[in-house]
């Protein structure tokens, strides 16, 4: 486990440049970059998709919320069928996400999770049986696209790789936090020290704001 | 076989996910230690690069071997998969962006070689989180869904005023109540549509 971007103080890649340091995957792994070059000039859906997440993350810096991402998305790529995977917990969620998209012109349609009442069904998925679970009916509505609308970390999980559409996300489930899980690290005793120790050394907001006109 | 012997143990947790509240973190740790996982791959956007750094204190903390990978590792250009120039340094909204794309493929290759059994996505964005699903070969789940204008959570646009307003399923704060919208002449209605139209076409 050698590759650690997370300890990286510099982030020279945004740039295009690499860190000389033991953690840097640029170092460690140099070949793998070709591969995925080579990847992208292969396989033509990945390289679409690429390029279209591109285009629709300039198209809405900061300004469109995940939902409008999604639904640009697949009007980008030519998507007219979108399913729906959800947690029962999350049914109005699922109602009100369905309405938006319909109205966005995407034919849409949820499927209920139901691995918390039938275990049996999650223990044969675990082996790679997918029949009579939600994820058959998934398949055989045919969705161009998945969007995952809080599912739990078990059923993402073991969901992996079964249907043949791309998968994406649209609400990472958290009961605890009412389903926005970065809370959970911004209230953190680590967050803190570490904002602790950062934040006093940047600048206050009048000198930076005066500097800069 | 294995799976009867699992079975308990898959019971067990998805009565504790569901029914004790636990928040997503406790979640992959509970699942990792249920699963018996012990090598985690963080697949990080370069904006959360301070979230990724406390779950890397977090996982350690807990026991877990972890590597973690940024998205623009590789220094792949945008133009290589063809994104035409005006996308390219400035979005549209008029913030810096860049000219080095995304590499959510070498973020997964990276991954594999590293034989992570369970895959996490902190933040990433829409088109390329299908495509590091897609080249992942341990299970990739979701971590943090990455909403840039709410904060990471990507829900609350469901529940308040200003979410059925971007959709267009109620009029905008001008035409709000019921007597103002009543009051609107014809071509105030118009502006309203011509405003939505604008929108709609950025």
């Amino acid at each position: 486990m050698k590759t650690q971007c997370g300890v990286c103080a510099r982030q020279l890649c945004v740039s295009g440049r690499r860190m000389e340091a033991g953690f840097c995957p640029m170092e460690i792994h140099p070949d793998v970059f070709e591969t995925a070059r080579e990847i992208y000039s292969r396989d033509r859906e990945t390289a679409l998709m690429h390029k279209n997440a591109a285009i629709i993350e300039a198209r809405g810096y900061i300004a469109w919320p995940r939902l409008k991402d999604i639904i640009e998305f697949s009007h980008e790529m030519g998507y007219r069928k979108l399913g729906l995977a959800f947690c029962p917990d999350l049914k109005l969620e699922a109602l009100k996400t369905v309405s938006i998209l319909e109205e966005n012109g995407l034919q849409s349609a949820s499927f209920a999770c139901g691995l918390c009442d039938h275990p049996e069904q999650a223990a044969a998925m675990l082996a790679g049986r997918f029949q009579g679970t939600f994820i058959e009916a998934l398949n055989d509505f045919g969705p161009d696209m998945i969007v995952n609308l809080g599912l739990c970390l078990a059923a993402e999980a073991l969901t992996h790789k079964a249907g043949a559409s791309p998968r994406t996300c649209f609400i990472a489930r958290d009961p605890a936090t009412f389903n926005n899980p970065a809370v959970s690290l911004y209230t953190s005793k680590a967050w803190l020290d570490w904002s602790n120790d950062f934040y006093k050394k940047k600048k206050p907001l009048k000198e930076k704001t005066r500097a800069g006109g | 076989m294995e799976e009867l012997e699992r079975q308990p143990a898959l019971r067990e947790y998805l009565d504790a996910s569901r029914l004790s509240r636990l928040n997503r973190v406790e979640e992959v740790i509970r699942f990792a230690r249920m699963m018996g996982f012990q090598r985690l791959g963080l697949a990080c956007c370069i904006g959360l690069h301070d979230e990724t750094r406390v779950l890397l204190k977090i996982f350690k903390h807990e026991g877990f071997e972890v590597a973690s990978v940024m998205c623009k590792t590789g220094g792949l250009s945008k133009t290589f998969t063809g994104v035409p120039d005006k996308f390219l340094m400035v979005s549209r909204t008029g913030y810096g962006v860049g000219h080095i794309a995304c590499n959510p493929v070498a973020q997964a290759l990276i991954l594999n070689r590293e034989n992570t059994q369970l895959n996490l996505i902190v933040g990433l964005c829409v088109g390329h989180d299908s495509v590091f699903m897609k080249h992942s070969e341990a299970p990739a789940v979701t971590l943090i869904a990455k909403d840039r204008s709410a904060g990471h959570n990507p829900a609350s646009i469901l529940y308040n005023f200003y979410g059925d307003t971007f959709f267009g399923r109620r009029v905008g704060p001008e035409g709000a109540s019921r007597a103002n919208l009543e009051r609107a002449s014809k071509s105030n209605l118009k502006r309203f549509a011509r405003l939505r139209e604008r929108r709609n076409r950025r």
